[in-house]
């Protein structure tokens, strides 16, 4: 398959572009993920293949998202809504249902054991 | 009270200033086996964890919930917990079992039945079933690399030493937080200066470690840290859900991450509720099993000193390596934080994973002397490197380290130190100067250093941080500066985050950024002549320490500097004088000049010959050929003797002093210990034969103490002694000997 490729004007551009977004261009996939994952099974590691599972996911989402989503499920920063609703948008905003059901686990975990934050905060 | 001299000395010895206490389970000061820890037990309801070790799922805890949800693996959970844990151990050391259906089978236990089963093994058993479930086939090494100024040139040609040593991975922390990116940087630059593939990581707290990841400027992370009770957990401020969240984070953006756990933090948290160390360690390796972690780091880590100052400590912190490896983690096992003030048990206590091989040997062997490793000084440090290395040598054993001389290492120092100056100047960080450069290739510590503007640096670090460059404009500046190869092997490294291999279990590099794994590498051994050999090309390599000379080096053919030469007069007749004979072995001055305490021949035959004269004797020198044996020389050269004294002197400067009649291996006085003598001596030796001819009653001879004579100079004598021996001409007469003037 070919495409037009203006290399002349393209090639500051792609430069200019990788300032902006880091080295994202060089960033593992959401196949290659599935596909280390599907390895893993193979081999025998099931909850690694989750955990790529679970990354392939969030290669979707950006990156102060994961850091405010790792801030929101440590002890005590979240109620038992806010943890469903973050589940919710993290699946449904980022097509992630394995990892909105971790944090399905992790606010119900929380509830019962004490880890959530106060009511009206978090 | 009255004191034993002998226990007053000893309590000066390094190991009395370690600190020992006895167990007392209800302060958790017990390693394993505690009357607290629970009896294994597991129940399934329709294919859910319905109870662990004793408890049932409405009382788990947050650590129990996760692992009856995420770790345990329930197809093989019934058959395993119904298992003896003695036969299940005993599988653990069979050379029969294959690692790969131990880990399905233990993958099945709970942390109490694993527990049980390394419970049943000695030391040594452990050794060989870890030994058999490391994950990778081949050991390797992980080191620190920190300085105490945070020089960047000091440690880029740190990075770039370690590199050239073999270490699959670098890791850094900082003393000024801020600091990390540069730290990052040097060490990225330093590690792929000879050769690809090193895997990097700073140490420093999550957010920033993720966006220095994100830069290209690290590839692996090993601080997420996790505890084996709630309490503990909840003190260092996570969960299970939030690591194990910051572990697909990691794979995300394609970063390798191991846990890190071990035994005796929970206590030292005061959370243990009086359980043992490993059984909590157990449930802390089940946590990283089920978060997916590809491996763990753990052996104690830093707290090793607690568990080490119980009783059966140091066999519960390889009981944990084991554990993990068991489970199908990879194991950076320990060893990196001090552990004993005693050399002898530091090193007793290596053995445990440095002999089995573990996937990471240390984690985090501190290549530069102690006062610069900002982790709180290494266990084995820059000193210690020779050691490491002949006892690889020692032992046919690769523990990740590769020899190397100091000509190569201070060109790689340099060249590590050249790029990062390269790089800094070419993004337009403060200057690297030639000084710094030259000093950071010679260093011995930071100290050596050039003061540095911290200020300029920080301020530049955090731009850095924030601004937009990455590892690709870190590559462009090598490559403007011509150090392309470099610039190469960094962009081989973002590279290699598009595949994702390095993220399979215990993954390290080829310098051709082919991936090592469990998966593509694993681990195959099964008894003798399976899995990893040290054979061939690698052996060749552990062997060759520079300190190891040829035969030819340490015991040079005659140089023509014996200070005495000899000419033969004639076949040796039985003397009818009241002389001495001085019978000299076959190479004497000859293919030989020197006597193993280092006197030429020439000094020490005038020696001799003055000692006989003082004592108004006559003395005749005599060449033997028919034997290089000692007492062989002095038993002919007695045979010759007018008065039937002869001193017999091998090349060596091993001598004896035989009178006629006495049997070949008897003699009047034998001087052994050629080492040990000296022109006095030999003046003495010299006197003493006069005497004895005179029958007068000879004197001592002064020979020096020094019990490590033979183990230095056991090499040197056999290959002296082999020369004389080839001198050797059986049947052919002993001559008359003169001095040419």
């Amino acid at each position: 398959m070919t495409r037009e490729r203006p290399e002349v004007t393209r090639e500051p551009e792609e430069a200019d572009l990788r300032r902006k977004i880091g080295s994202t261009d060089v960033t593992i996939s959401r196949e290659t993920l599935l596909a280390q994952a599907a390895r893993a099974e193979v081999e025998g590691y099931p909850q690694l293949a989750r955990n790529f599972r679970r990354a392939a996911e969030l290669t979707a989402i950006p990156n102060d998202v994961l850091l405010q989503t790792y801030e929101k499920l440590r002890p005590y920063r979240s109620t038992y809504y806010a943890l469903l609703a973050l589940s919710q948008e993290i699946s449904a905003r980022y097509d992630a249902p394995e990892t909105g059901e971790y944090i399905r686990h992790a606010a119900e975990a929380y509830r019962e054991k004490g880890l959530l934050a106060e009511e009206g905060s978090g | 009270m009255m004191r034993s001299k002998r226990f007053e000395k000893r309590e000066e010895r390094a190991v009395n200033r370690d600190t020992f206490v006895q167990e007392e389970a209800s302060l958790g000061l017990t390693v394993m086996d505690s009357p607290n820890d629970p009896k294994p037990s597991l129940r399934l309801e329709a294919g859910r964890v319905v109870e662990i070790d004793g408890r049932e799922e409405a009382e788990f805890d947050v650590i129990d919930r996760y692992i009856a949800r995420y770790a345990i693996n329930t197809e093989t959970a019934t058959e395993a917990m119904a298992m003896d844990p003695l036969l299940l151990a005993r599988m653990l050391v069979d050379i029969n079992t294959p690692r790969k259906r131990l880990v399905q089978l233990l993958s099945g236990c709970t942390p109490a039945k694993l527990c049980a089963i390394v419970s049943h093994l000695n030391v040594v058993e452990m050794m060989m079933a870890l030994q058999k479930m490391r994950a990778r086939r081949r050991p390797g090494n992980q080191a620190h690399v920190t300085n105490w100024r945070e020089n960047p040139a000091l440690m880029a040609a740190d990075a770039a030493e370690g590199a050239l040593r073999g270490f699959d991975e670098l890791e850094t922390t900082c003393r000024v937080a801020r600091m990390a990116p540069f730290n990052a940087l040097a060490i990225l630059v330093g590690s792929q200066t000879p050769r690809g593939g090193v895997l990097t990581q700073c140490a420093v707290e999550e957010a920033l470690n993720l966006r220095l990841g994100l830069k290209g400027l690290t590839s692996y992370a090993e601080t997420l840290s996790v505890y084996g009770t709630d309490e503990s957990m909840r003190d260092g401020d996570d969960t299970p859900w939030s690591k194990g969240f910051l572990a697909s984070a990691y794979a995300s953006r394609g970063i390798k991450i191991r846990f890190t756990s071990g035994t005796g933090s929970e206590t030292l948290m005061g959370w243990e509720a009086g359980r043992s160390m490993l059984y909590l360690e157990a449930r802390c390796l089940m946590i990283a099993k089920g978060a997916g972690a590809q491996g763990v780091q753990n052996g104690s880590i830093s707290c090793v000193a607690l568990p080490s100052a119980l009783p059966g400590g140091v066999r519960a912190i390889l009981a944990e390596n084991l554990i993990a490896a068991a489970l199908g983690l990879e194991v950076a096992s320990g060893n990196d934080a001090m552990s004993s003030h005693s050399d002898m048990r530091k090193a007793a206590k290596l053995m445990l994973q440095f002999l089995p091989g573990t996937d990471f040997i240390t984690s985090g062997y501190s290549s530069m002397p102690r006062q610069d490793n900002m982790f709180g000084g290494g266990n084995f440090d820059a000193d210690d490197l020779d050691d490491w290395m002949i006892i690889q040598r020692d032992m046919r054993v690769d523990a990740g380290i590769e020899p190397v001389g100091e000509a190569e290492v201070l060109e790689t120092r340099r060249r590590g130190a050249q790029a990062i100056q390269a790089v800094f100047r070419g993004l337009g960080f403060p200057e690297i100067s030639d000084a710094e450069v030259e000093a950071a290739t010679t260093a011995y510590a930071s100290d050596d250093m050039p003061e540095r503007e911290l200020v300029a640096d920080i301020a530049a670090a955090d731009a850095f941080l924030d601004g937009p460059l990455t590892a690709f404009d870190v590559a462009q500046a090598l490559q403007d500066a011509g150090f392309t190869d470099i610039a190469e092997n960094i962009r081989g490294m973002q590279r290699v985050r598009v595949a994702g291999d390095y993220l399979q279990p215990a993954a390290i590099l080829t310098k051709d950024f082919a991936t090592e794994s469990a998966f593509t590498d694993g681990n195959d051994y099964l008894g003798p002549g399976t899995g990893f050999r040290l054979e061939g090309e690698e052996w060749r390599k552990i062997a060759a320490i520079p300190q190891a000379r040829s035969a030819e080096e340490m015991v040079p053919i005659s140089s023509g500097k014996a200070g005495i030469a000899l000419r033969e007069k004639g076949t040796a007749a039985i003397g009818t004088e009241p002389e001495v004979v001085v019978a000299l072995g076959p190479a004497f001055a000859d293919t030989l000049d020197t006597t193993l305490c280092g006197l030429s021949h020439g000094e020490t035959l005038r020696e001799i010959l003055a000692g006989i004269a003082g004592c108004g004797v006559k003395a005749r020198i005599v060449k033997v050929f028919a034997t290089a044996d000692c007492g062989m020389i002095g038993h002919e050269g007695a045979r010759l003797s007018g008065s039937g004294i002869a001193i017999g002197l091998q090349s060596k400067g091993t001598a004896v002093i035989q009178r006629k009649g006495l049997a070949p291996l008897n003699n009047l006085e034998l001087f052994a210990q050629a080492p040990l003598l000296s022109r006095e001596a030999y003046r003495q030796i010299g006197a003493n034969a006069a005497s004895h001819a005179l029958r007068r009653p000879p004197t001592p001879v002064p020979v020096k103490v020094d019990n490590m004579a033979r183990l230095r100079l056991i090499v040197h004598a056999l290959l002296m002694h082999k020369r004389e021996v080839a001198r050797v001409q059986r049947g052919r007469a002993a001559m008359d000997m003169e001095v040419i003037p």
